[in-house]
């Protein structure tokens, strides 16, 4: 299957490649590739198909070319495919169709550059002598490409037979009839109809006696069908399958953070990255702008201060050391671009004006500045902890009210020469809502734990490396014994050794790769996340705060409004009945933000919860395959090995 | 020792220059022979020299008459194994038993069963035969207890069967099997055992061998050993290192399972507190639990590393060393002979003189001559001695460097199969809770592949795994057919270690239905 070559492809030639910057980023174009649009696949397929099977006749060809105007007719669902499931082939290379998602995919992609480097990628396909030379691996891959052949009965049989419908065809001759490996090939095949139907009449659940005794003699559940299939990603994936509460994250910008370049002096030295922004909304529909760090933490904090109760994807975390590492350049890249991206994919956000601006401006420094100013955001003064909050009186209490309390040094301000006078203390808010008490407890205790499992999870990274970088030692030791040549068979034999432990460190290094940009990653995401959280839950609680304030002062007027109006009208009554009313228009301000805030969370953590399970669950699924992919490649390492030496 | 001073055909070689015959030399190994003979109480041993000499000799046989008959042997066949005592008794001395066959002489019966020893006592006996028999490359033992951990059925085997290999390497060799020594061995009682024969020549020992082997070694003739002794120096280095390098994987693979288990550990506590996410409680717990259980897994593969090649490369580095030392033992026997030869020519110079002078005394002559006689037996004596070795070491030098070829393919030959076995293992594991990660919530999972119609968590989906009695189905290559079996039982074992493993949680899902029960009933027998 491509997908194996795309994900693989980068990885292999890796060493070849000179390890700087560039590297990483074709991983993660890499990575992204697999998110590619169905069409796309499509196209891949076939280029690589060609390049691979150069010897491809007519026939197999038209078929694709109507498998091509399928899904094109009818993209969205396929009944038959649907029936097809439950009597799928067991071939497990074809696991890897989960990457193929779209609109859960980490990362969003382009058209014309997933062709682009599909276009590159089967160059070096053609091209690259090392990807030839490892013969063995890609003879892992080699089950799907085989089947690629329009099959006859007989070679069929050959391959495996199909449990669920050893019965359909008749007991005694279980392994003539033999199902479809690859439903992919479904649409291709004149003969895949009566497949189909076969078993819309079969029942979904038939087992073999003989069968299901020598396969799965513990597993009691032998439910219909087999979940790999291959034909899944050549539906567009339905919007509406993701989710009925929420809107899907899909979105017309594509957002890539590219090229990070260390520019300034030594004092002034930052990392600049271009972000590269292409969408039919946009007015030239493709931008590249430069954008260092501080600007996305700027851009947090000025989404923060527009959109409250609203949790914004977080940037990364500051580091002081270690900025201009290669590796720590390109997992802040890929952190910063997931950050845009998931910013771009939230409804809201993708019209606000500074994300919009953020995205375009070319000027950005003094246009930030503006946007700071009117807004209020004090969003430059930036501090290190994401979940610090500032509430911007302007978004608060309108522009000119807020003019008015920033006069008095901000609403607390104005509150504490008071408050220093009458009380101790200022008044304490304390959250009504028990939702929002409880949640905030979750979340700490979510927070320990998604540390804890990060700190886990580098830990088995630096060991796999360490593991990986032993294994080559060892490899290299039996060579050198090798080297002695003691006896023919005993130095062939240590040859292989050495090399079978040499791939094995490549698997290894790319296994604890792959772990670190799954799970390492959306575990750091989501930990980051909390912090975005919490600021969400501060908003509240500040605002909150205010509400109270605001409802001191307001008694404290009305006390004296009627104690003044008790000694009869006066200019200060006058004044009093104005201050109180411009207090209690902030108070009823305040109040609806508050409970709009509320609300806001409340939808917010919902959605958030289901995002973060969202993709939880992806990473963990495309962990498992991987980690089941790399357990075949090593598998497969070793029988040859056997088979070959021993 | 009967075999100690061969039959000399050179005897009568005339190299002294007073030509007298050195019938007292060999009529005194005659004489020795008959009474190690007669102590034996063997009635009619037929001498190996005597009757082989009427044979055609290849070359060398004259040197090694034990070669050329193969009417003596000795079947030794390991019944046993018992570890007694305290941990390190148990750890470095166990006992072995063993039934003994053979038609040797220097045995008293022909059948001795349910010998046993104990490993100092075969410690003990190997020490004497390296000292004693410098013909040969003895056998180095077997290692007391393997790397799977004593008191293990894998250990046991193990073991036995290397103590059983042993055996037939002392078996196999002529000369070793008609040394007294083996039969002094067998034949005494339990934990009693200590050398009785008398080493002829002790090789140098201590500071002594120290700093003889700082020397530069003397010229060898014979440039196939003389090549040798290098090549199983480095052998024996990079085993050595290999052996490092490989606890050292074993060390960072153990503390990797720890860390992957903490991984693990951690998903099942996401499960624990995650209130808003019911649904998804078990599906943490169950892929934490799996985590947990691959990194047990790894666990196991480094002990089997270890107990596999590291063990296997220890015999090596063992053997390898005696060797070695054997080679050693031969560079001082030839130091000896160059010293010898000197020692004759210059008795011989003073013989001359003595003889061209007018008026001698009697008794200076007598002197001489008799140290000449002396020098030259010596010489004799030393030079048939490098000459036997010589020639042994060059046949046990080819035996060797098969056994060592033999021993190093097969240790990774198991180690291969272990591997095979526990990434089998983990794979099955890995691929089982492939289907509750794709069904985890109705809503996600297949859904996302367009593929929610039948996958809801009710009837959850189960991926058949990929690896049958038929092959794997990733590959249409075929398993070699000596490996199908283990295949299945590889299956077989994974799914009962996590069925141990995930009891707490995963019942439901690993319950038995009636007839994969019978199943396993029926099968498992390994």
């Amino acid at each position: 299957m491509n997908y194996d070559e795309e994900l693989a492809a980068p990885v292999w030639d890796d060493a070849n490649e000179s390890s700087n910057v560039e590297n990483g980023a074709e991983l993660a174009q890499t990575f992204a590739n697999l998110s590619t649009l169905q069409e796309h696949v499509d196209q891949d397929e076939d280029e690589q198909e060609s390049l691979v099977k150069s010897a491809w006749n007519q026939e197999e060809e038209e078929p694709l070319a109507k498998q091509d105007l399928l899904a094109s007719l009818a993209p969205q669902e396929d009944p038959l495919a649907e029936i097809a499931v439950p009597s799928a082939g067991a071939t497990d290379g074809k696991g890897e169709t989960l990457f193929g998602d779209v609109h859960t995919s980490p990362l969003e992609v382009s058209e014309q550059d997933s062709e682009a480097i599909s276009a590159t990628s089967g160059a070096r396909d053609a091209s690259s002598p090392v990807r030839k030379s490892v013969a063995k691996p890609q003879k892992l891959f080699s089950s799907a490409r085989l089947r690629r052949h329009p099959l006859n009965e007989a070679q069929k049989a050959d391959l495996f037979e199909d449990p669920l419908n050893s019965h359909s065809t008749g007991a005694d001759d279980g392994e003539v009839f033999v199902e479809e490996p690859l439903d992919e090939e479904e649409g291709k095949k004149g003969s895949s109809k009566k497949d189909i139907l076969q078993q819309m009449d079969a029942p979904l659940f038939r087992i073999s006696p003989r069968k299901s005794l020598s396969a799965t003699p513990l597993i009691k559940k032998i439910a219909g069908g087999d979940s790999q299939n291959v034909e899944a990603p050549l539906q567009p994936n339905d919007i509406v399958t993701e989710t009925e509460q929420f809107e899907p994250p899909s979105s017309d910008l594509k957002i890539e953070v590219v090229d990070p370049l260390k520019v300034g002096d030594l004092t002034f030295a930052h990392v600049e990255y271009t972000i590269w922004t292409r969408s039919p909304r946009l007015n030239p529909q493709e931008v590249r702008v430069q954008r260092r760090y501080r600007d996305f933490r700027w851009l947090y904090r000025q989404l923060q201060n527009n959109h409250w109760g609203k949790i914004i994807p977080p940037p990364p975390e500051k580091q002081a050391v270690g900025r201009f590492k290669d590796d720590f350049i390109e997992s802040r890249r890929l952190q910063m671009e997931r950050m845009l991206t998931k910013i771009a994919q939230d409804k809201k956000f993708q019209d606000d004006v500074d994300f919009m601006m953020f995205l375009q401006s070319q000027n950005f420094s003094q246009d930030s500045k503006i946007r700071e100013h009117l807004t209020g955001s004090n969003a430059s003064s930036d501090s290190n902890d994401i979940s610090e909050i500032h509430i911007s009186p302007v978004v608060l209490l309108g522009h000119d009210d807020a003019v008015n309390v920033m006069k008095n040094g901000g609403l607390d301000e104005a509150q504490k020469s008071f408050m220093n006078i009458s009380f101790g203390a200022p008044p304490k808010y304390t959250e009504p809502d028990g939702f929002f008490v409880e949640q905030k407890q979750g979340m700490d205790v979510l927070e320990e734990q998604l540390k804890q499992l990060s700190k886990s999870l580098e830990i088995v990274e630096t060991q796999s490396n360490d593991l990986a970088s032993v294994t080559e030692e060892f490899a290299n030791t039996i060579k050198s014994l090798e080297a002695l040549e003691v006896s023919r068979k005993a130095s062939d034999t240590l040859a292989n050794f050495a090399e079978v432990h040499m791939r094995i460190r490549d698997s290894l290094q790319r296994s604890a790769m792959q772990e670190s940009l799954t799970l390492g990653v959306t575990i750091d995401e989501y930990t980051r996340a909390l912090a975005s959280v919490r600021a969400v839950f501060n908003q509240r609680s500040k605002l909150g705060y205010y509400l109270v304030i605001v409802e001191n002062d307001m008694v404290k007027k009305k006390a004296q409004l009627e104690r003044s109006t008790q000694k009869g009208p006066s200019n200060r009554v006058n004044a009093l009945t104005k201050d109180l009313q411009v207090l209690q228009d902030r108070h009823n301000k305040i109040k609806a933000k508050w409970q709009e805030i509320g609300d806001t969370i409340r939808r917010e953590l919902r959605k958030h919860d289901h995002e973060k399970m969202v993709d939880f669950r992806n990473n963990m699924e495309i962990f498992l395959e991987s980690s089941i992919e790399t357990q075949k490649e090593c598998i497969e390492l070793w029988e040859t090995f056997y088979q070959n030496n021993l | 020792m009967a075999s100690a001073v061969p039959y000399d055909p050179y005897d009568d070689i005339d190299n002294n220059p007073f030509s007298e015959p050195q019938e007292s030399n060999t009529n005194a190994t005659e004489t020795q022979r008959s009474e190690t003979q007669g102590q034996n109480e063997h009635i009619t041993v037929p001498n190996p020299q005597n009757e082989t000499s009427n044979n055609e000799r290849p070359a060398g046989a004259e040197l090694l008459p034990e070669r050329l008959s193969k009417k003596y042997q000795l079947v030794v066949k390991v019944t046993g194994l018992e570890r007694i005592g305290t941990y390190t008794h148990k750890k470095e001395n166990p006992t072995i038993q063993f039934d003994v066959s053979t038609n040797v002489p220097t045995f008293r019966k022909q059948q001795h069963r349910g010998v046993k020893k104990t490993m100092c006592e075969f410690q003990n006996l190997f020490a004497f035969l390296n000292g004693a028999i410098p013909e040969t490359f003895v056998p180095a033992l077997p290692l007391p207890s393997t790397n799977y951990g004593i008191s293990n059925s894998e250990d046991y085997n193990k073991t036995v069967k290397n103590f059983q290999e042993w055996f037939d390497r002392i078996a196999a060799d002529p000369i070793l099997l008609r040394s007294e020594e083996i039969a002094f061995f067998i034949e005494s009682d339990f934990n009693t055992y200590t050398p009785v024969g008398k080493m002829k020549s002790t090789p140098a020992s201590g500071l002594k061998r120290k700093t003889l082997k700082q020397l530069a070694p003397p010229f060898d003739e014979c440039l196939e050993l003389a090549e040798f002794r290098p090549l199983v120096k480095s052998i024996h280095h990079l085993s050595r290192e290999i052996q490092t390098k490989l606890s050292k994987l074993c060390k960072i693979r153990k503390t990797l399972s720890q860390d992957e288990s903490a991984v693990g550990q951690g998903f099942k506590e996401l499960a624990q507190d995650c209130s808003q996410m019911k649904s998804h409680g078990k599906f943490y717990m169950k892929f934490g639990k799996t985590l947990t259980a691959v990194g047990d897994i790894d666990s196991v593969m480094a002990t089997l590393d270890a107990a596999t090649l590291h063990d296997g490369l220890e015999w090596i580095t063992n053997e390898t060393y005696t060797v070695k030392e054997v080679l050693t033992n031969r560079h001082f026997l030839m130091r000896d002979l160059l010293q010898a030869q000197q020692n004759s020519k210059i008795r011989q110079e003073q013989a001359r003189k003595l003889r061209a002078k007018r008026d001698v005394s009697p008794l200076k002559v007598d002197d001489a001559i008799r140290a000449l006689k002396a020098a030259t037996t010596i010489e004799h004596e030393l030079t048939l001695k490098l000459r036997r070795v010589t020639a042994n070491m060059l046949l046990q030098k080819i035996e060797w460097l098969e056994w060592y070829d033999r021993c190093l393919i097969s240790s990774i030959k198991e180690y291969t199969m272990r591997k095979i076995e526990y990434e089998r293992k983990k794979l099955s594991l890995l691929e089982r809770i492939r289907s509750d990660v794709r069904a985890a919530d109705e809503s996600g999972g297949l859904s996302r592949l367009g593929r929610d119609a039948n996958t809801g968590r009710s009837a959850s989906v189960v991926t058949k795994p990929s690896q049958t009695a038929q092959g794997d189905s990733w590959t249409s290559d075929r398993r070699s057919h000596a490996f199908e079996p283990c295949v299945l039982k590889t299956e077989f074992d994974a799914s009962l270690d996590s069925g141990g493993e995930k009891i707490p949680a995963g019942e439901d899902r690993y319950a038995l239905d009636a007839r994969s029960a019978a199943h396993l009933l029926g099968t498992s027998t390994f």
